[in-house]
């Protein structure tokens, strides 16, 4: 139920655990996927979020509201007085603060990242997995993300066969 | 529920897996294929970030991973492209140039979808008269935005189709006015353009709409050459820089260049 609060209109948006959070539809609209939602007059009612829990949603915006434009009629305040390079500092260092989560939650927070598409989370979410595939061997990448090698032998050496190059 | 950790990260979709391996190396990239059966088609389907040639990539190696490649392509760096034989006309003694283009490059990127590349550099290991690119490479690329040629020859009839690049860079190119003038005109939202050791031209002459910064270093080939601002209406910066210690002449006229401010030779 989309209500008005000073002037910023607001959102609903839903967990499957039955939580509510209203949050501004500005902040809202930082996801690709509610944006294209309100902008089709999709979001009238609650937004149900399908598949992300309360604690992961509250985190996602807690994000959002971190990371939505402080440009423009709602926040024009926040901008004016301090300097563009000043607050991408003062942003990188509260994402740095905002991944340190384990490794469940981290996950989670992947996926609300895609399934929201809201790109600059999932850049941050990912860069430790990126981090991680970058130069160890199988084993280790196996050992750090938990995948059980399910090739057979003679498999897992067709693939390496076919792309020797990378196996070197 | 299995003892240890679960594997958290292969129950996310196809396309948030195929995010994380197009931000690899290639090679980091292509291994993932091996870690399991959920990764198997992950890195052949998601956008190809390639970084090739000399010691890094085979060029069979670049030909088997562009032909094998589902995804979009959306980096392409192959560098130290292997220079072809030199051929020679039997008569006059004379190298024959290459006008129709390498066809080792046009058959990487000849045939393929540029729609989603951001980022192409090529470069050979020596620049002769067979390094010619194809003409396919300047053919419509509507998302590229940072685009590299090195030790090479533009094809005299060039069509350039690069809407949104904003920086290209020129190393050791030889050109005609005509080419580097179907750059310019087919390069809309150029800001930024470095240009070193450009062969073929002794006066080289720039328009551009969009340009901001220019950066030229002349080459050690032509005696003197000549740097030309015709029109370059958003033009802020120039840096000339002199090669080692010739007795070379670099002349830099400018004609119109309203906003043009700082004029370093460093």
């Amino acid at each position: 139920m989309a209500t008005r609060e000073a002037g910023k209109k607001m959102i609903m948006l839903k967990s499957p655990d039955g939580m509510e959070f209203e949050v501004e539809e500005a902040v809202a609209m930082e996801s690709q996927t509610i944006r294209k939602m309100i902008e089709d007059d999709c979001a009238d009612t609650a937004i149900l979020i399908p598949n992300i829990n309360s604690k992961i949603l509250s985190r996602v915006i807690e994000y959002c509201n971190k990371h939505v434009p402080t440009t423009g009629a709602t926040g024009a305040a926040a901008s004016d007085t301090v300097a563009p390079a000043a607050l991408a500092e003062d942003l990188k260092i509260w994402d740095a603060e905002f991944i340190k989560v384990n490794r469940a939650t981290r996950f989670n927070l992947i996926q609300a990242a895609s399934y929201l598409n809201i790109k600059g989370l999932l850049d941050l979410t990912s860069q430790t997995t990126i981090d991680t595939i970058s130069d160890n061997s199988l084993e280790e990448i196996r050992s750090f993300l938990s995948t059980k090698n399910d090739y057979l032998p003679e498999e897992e050496q067709t693939i390496r066969r076919e792309n020797q190059w990378a196996f070197q | 529920m299995a003892t240890g950790q679960a594997d958290l990260i292969s129950n996310l979709p196809d396309d948030v897996l195929g995010t994380i391996v197009s931000l690899l190396h290639t090679r980091d990239g292509c291994r993932t294929q091996a870690l399991s059966r959920r990764w198997r088609p992950i890195w052949r389907a998601a956008p190809l970030n390639l970084e090739g040639g000399g010691s890094r990539l085979r060029e069979q190696t670049v030909s088997g991973i562009l032909s094998g490649h589902l995804g979009p392509l959306r980096r392409i760096s192959i560098f130290m492209i292997k220079s072809l034989p030199r051929r020679y006309d039997l008569r006059t003694g004379h190298p024959i140039v290459d006008d129709t283009g390498d066809a080792r490059v046009d058959n990487w990127l000849g045939s393929r979808d540029l729609a989603h590349l951001e980022a192409l550099r090529l470069s050979y290991e020596y620049n002769t008269h067979n390094s010619t690119l194809p003409p396919s490479v300047f053919s419509s690329a509507p998302a590229l935005r940072v685009a590299s040629f090195g030790r090479c020859r533009l094809p005299p009839k060039l069509a350039v189709d690069f809407p949104l690049l904003q920086q290209l860079t020129l190393w050791m190119v030889t050109l005609t006015q005509e080419a580097l003038n179907a750059v310019l005109s087919g390069c809309p939202a150029l800001e930024i353009l470095g240009m070193t050791e450009i062969r073929g031209v002794v006066c080289l002459r720039i328009r551009s709409r969009t340009l901001r910064s220019i950066s030229f270093r002349h080459s050690s080939y032509v005696p003197s050459q000549e740097l030309v601002i015709e029109d370059a209406p958003c033009l802020e910066r120039a840096r000339l820089q002199p090669f080692g210690t010739d007795n070379s002449v670099v002349t830099f006229r400018v004609i119109h260049a309203l906003k043009l401010e700082m004029f370093s030779q460093v």
